[in-house]
């Protein structure tokens, strides 16, 4: 990095002090570190907090150009890719003026509004990566973009083929070559409100859509409405049905096929949700009799010996929780997002659950410490008083280096 | 050239002077932790002292310090439990917590030296203390000149608006 030091004071250094202990606290005298190179100034950079480096991008032209440089990027993406994805709260019918980021390493919000996109780009879709994927509301409904929150750039991807409204949506990443595939199925068609049997595949290399095959009809009816519901795992895009009972269906990217996995999920679940955690699928969701929610539990699909593929119970929440999230046995209010080793808990907005506080109260399930942690996340900042509808949940890592 | 005969690396010992003219003599393992030496050695031998002009004795005594800690870490003795990574995090806070103007002698130290781990536990100390610094704070330490217009700092301060919540 270019450093624009201007000057270098003469020789005032002061001696280090006696009592070098505990006295980190002591103040950096200009004297000396005016005189650090740009080289290190870098690696000090590296070592920032995100939301401190960012804010530090008005100390002057050559830092902002650094931290918004792609090589900066490539290597503090290194340093910190061990690092959790940020939680975006989103509101599922405004994202672009409601959205607040969670940051797990810092745990603390940031208030995002996305107000960089045109006014009528407001329903949230899904997010990979460093991009998050919106669509337009009412007469732009089948307009997608694609943005990078951080960099705020954004761009309107090529209209698809069969146009339609309340389809199934996965993104997948491909990090090798930094391009991303949006797989499109089922929905409504955007005219006669027929049912849209089509798959279509969107591909950023080639930024052109391609129609790669049908669902089944009888799928077709089960997978509209549930855009949140779908999750890539090991390049396989799962996705729950609608109702009961429910069913898990799979769309294979290389043998661009859907399939229904066979292992039927438990009876009687409430709430259900999929979610991807190091490769492996798992199934999250009440469960208890037909209209009584009794638990929360965890369930991994995996081989078991003998029996082939199961669902597995791996976590349940604990009593105390699930008391205050099922005051009604009969809620089915429940939301769950989950990536890597967070599994996020919360209800919509408007629910008598935040109401009581006045905030949205999200609970974590931690896998990433020796012994599973549950813990309310503090207050987050999205303004109730606006609110009066549902939150979605993605997962986006904070990345300048994510080219829309 | 004159050879020692023990084959084990361990009981190698090398000179070092340091930049006010002090002898340091560590095990051959210890000043291994540093790139720079490793070469030098890889060099010339361990019977010639190795001068270090830019580092003063005591912070060569703190790096060395900090080189025999890290190779004891990587031994294994029958007698003595491992040390923990617990452990190793605890005794680096310790170290780096230390007046910034010792940091700033340590930072170059480090680089020079080419200490990889050292630099880089330095380098977070660092960031450490200028977290939640405000951008003036930040160019007055470093002696940066501002040069955005207002309209430019405001445009920026609008896009990272999330930043300073």
């Amino acid at each position: 990095m270019e450093l624009s030091i201007t000057k270098l004071r003469p020789e005032q250094t002061e001696e280090p002090s006696e009592e070098d202990k505990e006295a980190s606290n002591a103040t950096m005298d200009p004297a000396i570190w005016g005189r650090l190179h740009g080289e290190l100034v870098d690696r000090i950079l590296l070592c920032l907090p995100i939301a401190n480096l960012y804010s530090l991008r008005c100390v002057s032209k050559s830092w902002d150009t650094t931290i918004k440089s792609t090589s900066f990027n490539r290597m503090y993406l290194e340093k910190a890719s061990r690092g959790p994805s940020w939680l975006f709260m989103c509101s599922s019918f405004n994202c672009r003026d409601f959205t607040s980021a969670y940051d797990p390493v810092q745990n603390r919000w940031h208030n995002f509004p996305l107000t960089f996109l045109p006014s009528c780009m407001r329903f949230p879709l899904t997010a990979v990566g460093g991009r998050l994927f919106v669509r337009g509301g009412l007469t732009n409904a089948g307009v997608l973009v694609v943005c990078n929150p951080m960099t705020r750039s954004w761009r309107v991807l090529p209209p698809m083929i069969h146009r339609r409204l309340n389809s199934l949506v996965g993104v997948y990443e491909d990090k090798r070559s930094k391009s991303y595939k949006i797989v499109v199925a089922g929905g409504t068609s955007e005219s006669g409100g027929e049912y849209e049997c089509t798959t279509e595949v969107y591909d950023s290399l080639s930024n052109s859509w391609k129609v790669t095959g049908k669902v089944r009809r009888e799928i077709t009816v089960r997978i509209t409405w549930w855009t949140s519901k779908t999750v890539f795992c090991n390049g396989v895009l799962y996705c729950l049905t609608s109702g009961r009972p429910y069913s898990v269906i799979a769309y294979d990217l290389k043998t661009a096929t859907w399939d229904e996995v066979a292992v039927p999920p438990p009876e009687f679940l409430f709430c259900t949700f999929l979610i991807q955690r190091r490769n492996r699928l798992f199934l999250v969701g009440g469960a208890g009799t037909e209209r009584i929610c009794e638990h929360v539990h965890m369930w991994e699909l995996k081989q078991v010996d003998g029996e082939g593929k199961q669902w597995v119970e791996v976590e349940k929440m604990p009593h105390e929780y699930f008391q205050i999230f099922f005051k009604e046995r009969t809620a089915t209010d429940l939301k769950c997002s989950g990536h890597g080793d967070l599994v996020y808990f919360y209800k919509d907005s408007h629910t008598q659950f935040n109401l009581a506080t006045g905030y949205l109260q999200v609970l974590v399930c931690d896998f990433s410490k020796k012994q599973t942690e549950w813990r309310w996340l503090p207050k987050c900042p999205l303004s109730m008083n606006f609110l009066k509808f549902s939150i979605r949940g993605l997962f986006l890592d904070p990345t300048l280096d994510a080219s829309v | 050239m004159h050879f020692q005969g023990s084959p084990n690396m361990a009981e190698k010992r090398v000179k070092l002077i340091s930049s006010d003219n002090d002898e340091f003599e560590v095990d051959e393992a210890v000043a291994f932790e540093s790139e720079t030496l490793r070469n030098m050695i890889q060099d010339t031998g361990t019977n010639v002292p190795i001068s270090i002009p830019n580092v003063s004795s005591d912070i060569l005594a703190k790096v060395l310090e900090y080189c025999s800690y890290h190779a004891e870490t990587m031994e294994t003795h029958d007698d003595k439990p491992p040390i923990t990574d617990a452990q190793i995090r605890e005794w680096d806070a310790d170290f780096v917590d230390v007046h910034p103007a010792t940091l700033y002698s340590l930072i170059l130290a480090a680089n020079y030296l080419n200490i990889k781990n050292l630099l880089d536990l330095i380098c977070q100390a660092v960031a450490n203390n200028i977290r939640g610094k405000t951008a003036v704070e930040i160019r007055k330490i470093l002696h940066i000149q501002d040069d955005f217009t207002y309209e430019e700092e405001m445009e920026i301060r609008r896009e990272t608006k999330w930043a300073f919540d």
